[in-house]
């Protein structure tokens, strides 16, 4: 071969080898094209798999049996392959004889079929071994300079090629492995979202479920831990009939919840299972019987993991990922991805959870602070109503609204009273609370409205902090023997209260019928319960103002929440108040009752931006 | 009228409810850092005020009562007035009158 052949023949390579991209399509170009162009008889291209491996990605020309043998080799001293490779420098070998004297051992291999000469050269970059490159003739075949010039030179392309793919791969799966980062960062993303959905917690956690297949996996399941129970709370599979079947089947042969590495035992535990391969024994130790097994088996299941939901240091239950018919694995990367896929979702499960406790508190908070039902209080028609204010970010309410009705010591004596504390919250409660029991344990002792209304104010002043402040509207109602209502009522800061006339204005009511008085406007008294708010200053301007309710007439009083409710007309305000409850009746307590929290809360469109609480008190007619 | 030494005023507008009470809170609380003498509040530019508006004031004498400094509170003719008035609260406070127009003013925020 001469110079200019040579130089050809290594362009012509340089060129193939630019079309090969991985590293068995470089194997194969190098070896068929470099055996060709020297004229060889065999030749095979090895990569170095690690520090003592040798694998073969091209051979050509070998008896299938030693091709077979040497398909992967293990690197030995003293061995021409190995020295080469582990040496650095080619290892020439011009005949069987040579063979022979210098590997006595390898010898019968290396010349086995009437081998005669072999050409051992390293594939290297730089410091990076990439393998070799083996060339064998028939036929005695001196190496001389130029030709083991050229013969490196091949080998030198080869190993740019090998160390270009190689390059290529590790790129390659780190831009895979960035990707699968990016997508699960994403997904977690999502997940997050759809944890902070308004939903109740299972559905939140079949959302969940129905997220993560087909994408991470064939099947998912959750389970959530209970009291002492973990059940099962969902289930998903691209396919609902497949879903369907399994749940049957659960239903059929109930999960043992014993079973190591299941969703129960993981949920108890807290310790991840995890099943990069689901052998058939497995499956065969699961089965209760021949048909369960039969029925398992058609699930497909080859591998899968089950993460335990911890948070806080508790496991609130588990989820499942299962590959089935799509034939994938999981790997250690999933593992890690699932526990923060269920470390995300049980972050939001215990904040719903939190959530769910404090909204139970604050409703039973809030029924301490109001009466479960208003007493029977004969002569009289009692009706109240309360609305919390309504908060866009939670429904979690204690008011600062409270109304109570309870008899005094006197008979046919009872004392009403409607309150509203400033604020809102656990501090507000507190103070409500108070404020009602005081009243209580006041009128039980024979205090007066005004006097009661001071006492309230001192213990106010002794227990709140923070310039929580209350007005209130507390009266005395005598039913007296005619029929009528003596009212002694007494106002700290409240809004006036109403008195509805059952006489049509001006005239008489004993004169009129029934349905002529429906249809009159009735007279509607507004009496003033101004008076210093409570729970400011020890001295208060109070004072009592005497009312007289005949049968029929109503006497309403609410907190600021109904005058104070702001609409697109402006504030709903005494007038608008005044104007519905001196509608045409017929009313009764309850019908005027809901016909204001009605009005009140059309008024701001539903959305009530303060506590509104009425009581209505009629007087028999 | 002259600004007194050791005055500062805090000139609320808007809306001050519930929502916007925290707001409103740490404004009064910034100006009373100087422990000023007086601490005028005005609430007469307010377009609406609800009881939030109330606490914020006692919130503020509170404080000054402790601290022997004194509070008062510029109402207006508007919706702070009819809250204060509702709640009996124009006899307990110092309500001075609108700031008179073109004259100095005490510093306010």
């Amino acid at each position: 071969m001469t110079a200019a052949q040579a130089h050809g023949a290594l362009q012509r390579l340089a060129v193939a080898l630019l079309g090969a991209v991985t590293p068995e399509a470089i194997g194969r170009v190098a070896v068929t094209v470099s055996v060709e162009l020297l004229d060889a008889d065999a030749g095979v291209l090895y990569e170095r798999a690690d520090p003592r491996t040798l694998n073969s990605l091209f051979s050509t020309g070998w008896p299938a049996e030693l091709e077979a043998r040497y398909r992967r080799l293990e690197l030995h001293r003293g061995r021409p392959l190995s020295d080469a490779v582990l040496g650095g420098t080619p290892v020439w070998l011009e005949d069987a004889r040579d063979w022979r004297a210098r590997y006595p051992e390898m010898a019968p291999i290396g010349t086995s079929g009437d081998r005669e000469a072999s050409a051992c050269l390293p594939l290297r970059v730089e410091d990076r071994d990439l393998g070799a490159i083996v060339f064998s003739f028939d036929t005695p075949h001196t190496f001389p300079p130029e030709e083991r010039a050229y013969l490196e030179a091949v080998a030198a392309l080869c190993a740019q090629a090998l160390d270009r793919a190689r390059l290529l791969v590790v790129e390659r799966h780190a831009r895979a492995l960035a990707e699968r980062q990016r997508d699960r960062m994403e997904f977690l993303a999502r997940t997050a979202r759809l944890m902070e959905a308004p939903l109740s917690v299972e559905e939140r956690l079949q959302r969940l479920a129905d997220l993560v297949v087909p994408e991470l996996a064939d099947w998912c399941a959750v389970h959530r831990v209970r009291e002492d129970e973990v059940e099962q709370v969902a289930v998903a599979h691209e396919d609902p009939a497949r879903v369907d079947f399994v749940l049957r089947l659960q239903e059929r042969y109930p999960p043992d919840p014993a079973a190591r590495g299941g969703a129960v035992e993981v949920s108890r535990s807290g310790t991840p299972a995890f099943f990069p391969d689901i052998p058939d024994e497995l499956l065969v130790a699961g089965a209760v019987d021949e048909e369960h097994l039969e029925l398992i088996r058609s699930i497909g299941m080859r591998s899968a993991v089950v993460v335990p939901l911890v948070v806080r240091g508790h496991s609130l239950g588990a989820l499942t990922l299962v590959h089935a018919e799509s034939g994938r694995r999981f790997d250690e990367l999933d593992l890690a991805f699932a526990q923060r896929l269920a470390g995300t979702a049980a972050v939001a499960l215990d904040n719903a959870w939190l959530y769910e406790q404090q909204r139970r508190i604050a409703h039973t908070l809030q029924a301490a602070l109001l009466p479960t039902v208003l007493p029977c209080a004969p002569g009289l028609r009692l009706a109240a109503r309360y609305r919390p204010r309504t908060d866009e970010r939670s429904d979690v309410q204690v008011g600062g609204d409270v109304y109570d009705v309870v008899a005094a010591p006197q008979p046919g004596r009872w004392a009403v009273l409607v309150a509203d504390v400033c604020g809102k919250g656990p501090d507000a409660a507190a103070l409500t609370a108070l404020i009602r029991h005081t009243v209580r344990a006041e009128v039980a002792h024979g205090f007066g409205p005004v006097e009661a209304l001071h006492r309230l104010n001192d213990a106010m002043l002794r227990e709140a902090r923070d310039a929580r402040f209350a007005t209130a509207a507390h009266a005395h109602l005598d039913v007296e023997e005619d029929g009528g209502v003596a009212v002694r009522l007494a106002g700290a800061g409240h809004p006036p209260a109403l008195v509805r006339r059952a006489g049509a204005a001006g005239g008489s009511a004993g004169m009129v019928e029934a349905d002529v008085e429906a249809e009159v406007e009735a007279k509607v008294e507004v009496v003033p319960t101004s008076g210093t708010v409570l729970g400011v200053f020890p001295d208060l301007a109070l004072r009592e103002t005497p009312l007289r309710l005949d049968p029929g007439d109503i006497l309403v009083l609410y907190t600021d929440g109904v005058t104070e409710a702001r609409g697109v007309d402006g504030f709903y305000g005494v007038e608008r108040v005044r104007a519905l409850v001196g509608a045409p009746g017929p009313w009764t307590a309850d019908s005027l009752a809901d016909a204001l929290l009605a009005d009140v809360v059309a008024f701001q469109q539903g959305t009530l931006r303060d506590d509104v609480a009425l009581l209505v008190v009629e007087v028999a007619p | 009228m002259t600004a007194l030494p050791g005055t500062v005023e805090v000139v609320l507008d808007g809306e001050l409810d519930i929502s916007t009470f925290g707001r409103a809170l740490r404004r009064v609380e910034a100006a009373e850092d100087g422990a000023p003498g007086l601490l005028v509040l005005d609430l007469s530019q307010l377009e609406f005020v609800d009881s939030s508006g109330v606490r914020l004031v006692l919130l503020a004498e509170e404080r000054a009562r402790a601290e022997g400094r004194r509070v008062a509170v510029r109402l207006g003719s508007g919706p702070a007035l009819r809250v204060f008035q509702a709640l009996g609260l124009v006899e307990k406070l110092e309500v001075l009158p609108p700031p008179p127009v073109g004259e100095p003013t005490p510093r306010r925020t």
